[in-house]
């Protein structure tokens, strides 16, 4: 009887702990939404919450993209330049209508996803070089056709829709970001071209002797990601009045933040949209509670340097001890 | 014979690569082609080639730092800063404060067991908010005249930042060349497990191949403040590519345990020279990024491509 009282005791700490060390990053959620909502007093009021969500989306949606690429053990540092380039074309063209402006939006972020998986994925070159390199590459073609100049968004009534408006009382940003969310879920997680992905992030060499045709799910993962930035560019310059190609260059290290504040690991394989939507509302906590506090644009930098550290810190240590539970 | 003068060809790429953009250059301008303009090219590249130096060996070591700009630009500012309180300690307060930020990286990566790439692009943003904190995002101006001379003053008629690259190549030349340190680097980044199983503390040779990063971006960022008397946190924002870029053009394996510290030196004078050439082809800054990004394309589908068939000979002997 004591004995069998001691197991079940020890069975329960055992699903507590391996529980805690499993939803780590959901408890870390937990407490700063307490923390902040104790100290800011705006902070729990759906305005505000609103207003997150808002400042948010375009991050969610890039981040999306970018959490593909790392399961498969890659990562795109040219993701600001092709939010750029896109949010470009996107507002260059909007004069012959909104529909030409989102096609070619669409279009360029998915040749630009085309060039950085041919060059991973075929020619097998090492994705931080070609990543970086099409990142400058992006840069100045986006700089080259606007000229460098403030360009002016929405005339057409469809932008102002999606960056401003609400429908059933939530923004409809939310609903941009919720779908890529789903929809990168359904294809991370309920299909065979997924399950491929995380096969070849964990073992490149593996999958090829399993038959997976690697270099071709390299590839299309780049170009989904370039496709999903292009959505997430027809909402930055829905939301945006004004688009320059530098508005978009900060994008690049927070979402970085978000997938790894996740636990989507840089090792490839591991990690999920679950995480990185953990990751993006820690984020969003995080940048906003900064702009509540009103502390300054030089040290909220720092603290994201650190909070980045720090979370992948504890991620490594929640590793250490999940295996010995 | 066919067989060799390709085999020379793509062996010394990079010195055909330099001399027709010399040709290029000289073409188009027929001042270009004197001592003092190479002095000045040299002058120019110092502050990247020096960092180059160091990010080699990390790179040859398996690693990686992203963090060298802001290295270079706290180191600058650090520097800058402590000039109340004579010149000497200043300069040592940036070298010890920039070195310290390698020691950082190198500890997280060894004992926190974080990619490196996370590690410095963490300690990046760190340090650049750092520094704009210190500064409160205003430059800081020098206060003592002679330290100016340091990155200014001309020995011999030569420009004294050409003396620094020169020895700083000599010292990691000679440290990968003859050295246990150089060697264990391209043991570690060839196999690292088989490292440790040979009995090297591949730990600690790592926090040091980091600690040799960001001490050479130190020294940068003393060359630097010195040459415009200032000290500011928006220096070296692009630094860490331009950097990686130069050392993966002369032919440095990103993947570790292959590269040399002479091909740096050439991917930093060709894109010491590209730069010049766009000056003087007048190109606006514009086309000067997409060029650089195009041109870093190339090399690494190149070496991508090399590397491949290189493979491929080596499976058709093993057969």
């Amino acid at each position: 009887m004591n004995v069998q009282k001691q197991h079940t005791s020890f069975k329960f700490r055992r699903s507590l702990a391996r529980f805690f060390f499993n939803q780590a990053m959901l408890i870390v959620l937990l407490v700063f939404i307490i923390g902040m909502s104790l100290v800011a007093k705006d902070f729990l009021t759906v305005g505000n919450i609103f207003n997150i969500i808002r400042q948010i989306t375009v991050h969610g949606i890039v981040a999306c993209g970018m959490t593909i690429v790392v399961i498969g053990k890659g990562m795109d540092l040219s993701a600001a330049s092709i939010l750029a380039l896109c949010a470009v074309v996107n507002v260059m063209l909007q004069p012959f209508g909104y529909l030409v402006a989102i096609v070619a939006a669409v279009a360029v972020g998915f040749i630009a996803g085309f060039i950085n998986g041919y060059l991973i994925g075929k020619v097998k070159a090492n994705f931080i070089i070609v990543t970086l390199g099409t990142s400058i590459f992006y840069k100045g073609v986006a700089l080259i056709i606007s000229g460098g100049r403030n360009l002016k968004s929405r005339p057409e009534r469809i932008f102002h829709f999606i960056g401003d408006e609400s429908l059933f009382g939530i923004p409809v940003l939310a609903y941009f970001l919720v779908v890529t969310m789903v929809f990168v879920g359904i294809l991370l997680h309920k299909t065979i071209s997924g399950r491929r992905l995380y096969a070849v992030g964990l073992n490149d060499r593996a999958a090829r002797v399993a038959g997976i045709n690697v270099s071709n799910v390299v590839m299309w993962s780049y170009i989904i990601n370039g496709l999903i930035i292009s959505l997430g560019s027809i909402v930055l310059t829905s939301r945006l009045p004004r688009i320059r190609v530098g508005t978009a260059s900060t994008y690049l290290f927070d979402v970085i933040t978000i997938v790894v504040l996740g636990g989507t690991a840089l090792s490839g394989g591991v990690g999920g949209i679950y995480k990185t939507a953990i990751g993006l509302f820690i984020f969003a906590i995080i940048n906003n509670g900064m702009a509540l506090l009103s502390i300054p644009f030089e040290y909220q930098q720092l603290i994201k340097g650190v909070i980045l550290i720090l979370a992948v810190l504890y991620d490594e240590f929640n590793r250490r001890k999940r295996l010995m539970y | 014979m066919k067989g060799k003068i390709t085999h020379f060809i793509r062996e010394q790429k990079l010195l055909f690569i330099t001399l027709v953009l010399l040709i290029i250059l000289t073409a188009a301008d027929p001042r270009f082609f004197t001592i003092r303009s190479l002095y000045s090219i040299l002058d120019h590249i110092t502050i990247n080639g020096i960092m180059a130096a160091g990010m080699t060996v990390l790179l040859i070591s398996g690693s990686f730092d992203l963090s060298v700009g802001s290295v270079m630009s706290f180191t600058g500012i650090v520097t800058i800063m402590m000039q109340p309180h004579g010149m000497l300690l200043s300069i040592l307060s940036g070298l010890i404060v920039g070195t310290c930020v390698g020691a950082l990286n190198g500890l997280l990566v060894v004992k926190g067991r974080i990619n490196a790439f996370i590690v410095t692009l963490g300690t990046m943003i760190i340090f650049k908010g750092l520094g704009l904190a210190v500064t409160g995002s205003h430059p800081v101006k020098g206060s003592i005249d002679a330290y100016q001379f340091i990155g200014q003053e001309n020995i011999l008629g030569i420009p004294a930042p050409v003396f620094y690259l020169i020895i700083s190549y000599v010292i990691v030349w000679y440290i990968l060349k003859y050295t246990k340190f150089g060697r264990n680097d391209y043991a570690i980044g060839g196999n690292p497990l088989s490292s440790r199983l040979a009995g090297i503390n591949v730990n600690l040779y790592t926090f040091f191949y980091f600690v040799l990063c960001s001490f050479t971006a130190a020294v940068s960022g003393v060359i630097l403040s010195s040459r415009v008397n200032t000290g500011s946190a928006v220096f070296g924002d692009n630094t860490p590519l331009i950097v990686i870029a130069a050392a993966v053009l002369g032919g440095t394996s990103l993947f570790g345990g292959k590269g040399k510290v002479i091909g740096t030196l050439q991917g930093v004078l060709i894109l010491g020279l590209v730069e010049r050439a766009m000056v003087i082809f007048n190109v606006s800054t514009n086309y000067q990024l997409l060029l650089r990004g195009l041109i870093i394309l190339a090399v690494v589908v190149t070496d991508a491509l090399t590397v491949s068939k290189e493979k491929v000979a080596f499976r058709a002997g093993e057969t």
